[in-house]
């Protein structure tokens, strides 16, 4: 298997997306390439940072009453009629 | 929420009582909210984001048939919405020419595996500004397939059904979008080693 073709099915291995027999061929090259394996490695970490650096936050509790409330006075209202 | 307890809030929220959507409402927010942090990138069009959603979703509940959880419909919703609004958007994005280069083999200029630096070692928020710019910069149909596969964790057959595409044009978008983000992490690492070597 040739680099480049790891550089184009990295991210279906890395979303376990490929047959097991392509799995492991990836996996032979990524002993012996330090190259792609870097590659998956740096691949695998901008994800985790991506992630990490996004922690979720709360939502403002006012806004859950603006967004309940505004449904209320439009549909209540229509129900109403 | 369990299944049932959500199936039974959305049937009565269908037959017009409103503390169930209510319910529904403070359940998933959450979800929603951070959604269109992602997505938007600040508070108040995530608030409105969220609040145009759940008017939508009530105004199509009848359609909701209970195929997916109620989140994963929402989902649907809020992103296609905050694809409008992403389109509207005149900020500067990466063209796709430079997405498929980045994501050619030949074309990667940075290897060196920088995984091994402690991240303390450079500064966190500097990072956290670099690698959200380059989401941001990635045009909308990207940044989307990144954000709910990557960061929401959707796996690919959802996010294709979200956003109504081929499972083969979202896993082309995902690569794409993964490789120009670690092209753009490595730039970064690499100064900073280059800047560390400069001052010894």
């Amino acid at each position: 298997m040739k680099c480049e073709d790891i550089c184009r099915l990295l991210s279906e291995y890395m979303d376990n997306e490929l047959e097991d027999e392509l799995r492991s061929l990836m996996r032979e090259h990524f002993l012996v390439c330090r190259k792609c394996m870097s590659l998956l490695n740096t691949m695998e970490k901008t994800i985790c940072f991506s992630r990490e650096m996004n922690k979720a936050e709360k939502v403002p509790s006012k806004v859950i009453s603006r967004v309940c409330y505004e449904i209320h006075v439009r549909y209540e209202k229509k129900e109403k009629k | 929420m369990g299944n049932n307890e959500e199936t039974e809030l959305v049937e009565k929220a269908k037959s017009g009582e409103m503390w169930a959507f209510e319910k529904l409402i403070r359940r998933t927010s959450g979800k929603i909210y951070n959604l269109g942090l992602k997505l938007l990138r600040n508070k108040e069009d995530a608030s409105d984001l969220m609040q145009e959603t759940y008017i939508k979703a009530y105004q199509h509940l009848n359609s909701f048939r209970g195929n997916s959880a109620f989140a994963t419909w929402l989902y649907r919703i809020a992103t296609n919405l905050a694809l409008m609004k992403m389109r509207r958007d005149k900020q500067q994005k990466v063209s796709v020419e430079t997405l498929k280069e980045t994501s050619s083999y030949s074309m990667i200029k940075e290897m060196p595996d920088w995984t091994h630096n402690p991240v303390s070692y450079f500064k966190k928020q500097e990072m956290k500004d670099i690698l959200n710019k380059a989401i941001d910069s990635l045009p909308s149909k990207y940044k989307s397939v990144f954000v709910l596969h990557d960061m929401e964790g959707f796996p690919i057959a959802e996010v294709a059904d979200m956003l109504s595409l081929s499972e083969p044009a979202v896993k082309t978008r995902s690569h794409r979008s993964r490789m120009y983000l670690r092209e753009k992490l490595a730039e970064y690492f690499n100064q900073g080693v280059k800047a560390q070597s400069g001052q010894g």
